[in-house]
């Protein structure tokens, strides 16, 4: 079964470039994905919700900072995503 | 999409595309070449420092806020650290090679054993530092500085140090003249959310 909240494709992109880094911040998001910042921030929440992507409260020099990186459960998610789509995407054989 | 290419997109985009590391690195070939036609030798470290501070400073205030911020993972972490670990040992050739340029090596004169070594030494250094770093106009840099040192080295003799060291002060402000455009571009697409 094909998981409705990645495949979304905004939140599919998200959760794309949140995989391939350790941790990134709204800013840098939204100029990977090109999202509005109101677009990033709802899909953002729903992708919270569902545990995929946690808040990082970090403190860069004296300023706190917040990024945000894929949970365990995201990355698993990710993981098995990929593998359905692959699994869909197959052509029968000979 | 192909999470290689975005991994690599991310990386560009948060390093190379702002073009404040091709004016770093034009501008020290420059001082390079400015210096042997002012010879302020006491100078170069001063002039190192102030050329990092401010590479630092504008990566940190001025494209900072118009790009934001990224942790990138364990590989591209291992890549970062295989480029500083080559920078360093090139740091430490490039002693080796002044030193083996101040004598005759192995029957040969000075000046053949300096127009081979050099030009390699620079294309192979900058070009596994491109490969390392993601970095492609590293590649075009490497060929073109690596050219241009051969050319000072082969012309120095016959037509003096000062008409040699033209080749890489031509380079030097080829890749300033880039990263300015690439940074004049970056600052009008990316401009600060509160813009």
């Amino acid at each position: 079964m094909i998981d409705r909240i990645i495949h979304e494709p905004a939140r599919f992109r998200l959760m794309a470039h949140l995989y391939v880094v350790e941790s990134a911040d709204f800013l840098f998001l939204m100029r990977q994905t090109e999202l509005t910042f109101g677009n990033l921030s709802s899909h953002m929440t729903k992708l919270e919700k569902a545990g995929y992507v946690k808040v990082v409260k970090e403190f860069m020099g004296r300023k706190p900072h917040t990024m945000l990186a894929l949970t365990k459960k995201g990355k698993g998610a990710f993981d098995l995503y990929r593998k359905e789509m692959k699994g869909a995407l197959e052509l029968p054989e000979d | 999409m192909n999470l290689k290419y975005t991994e690599r997109d991310a990386w560009r985009m948060a390093h190379c595309l702002d073009g404040l590391i091709d004016i770093f690195l034009g501008a020290v070939f420059l001082w390079f070449s400015i210096n042997i036609f002012l010879n302020w030798d006491n100078l170069g470290l001063a002039i190192m420092a102030l050329l990092v501070a401010g590479h630092v400073l504008a990566k940190k205030y001025v494209i900072g806020p118009r790009l934001g911020h990224v942790k990138f993972g364990r590989v591209r972490r291992k890549k970062v650290l295989k480029a500083n670990l080559l920078l360093f040992g090139s740091a430490m050739l490039g002693g080796v090679f002044l030193l083996l340029s101040k004598f005759s090596f192995m029957g040969l004169p000075e000046f053949s054993l300096v127009a081979v070594i050099l030009p390699i030494t620079i294309l192979v250094v900058l070009g596994l530092l491109a490969w390392y770093t993601d970095f492609p106009r590293l590649y075009l840099y490497a060929v073109m500085l690596a050219i241009s040192f051969a050319v000072f080295v082969m012309i120095k003799e016959a037509a003096g140090v000062r008409t040699g060291a033209f080749a890489i002060t031509a380079t030097s402000v080829f890749m300033v003249c880039v990263g300015a455009v690439n940074l004049f571009l970056f600052l009008k697409r990316y401009r600060t959310p509160h813009d």
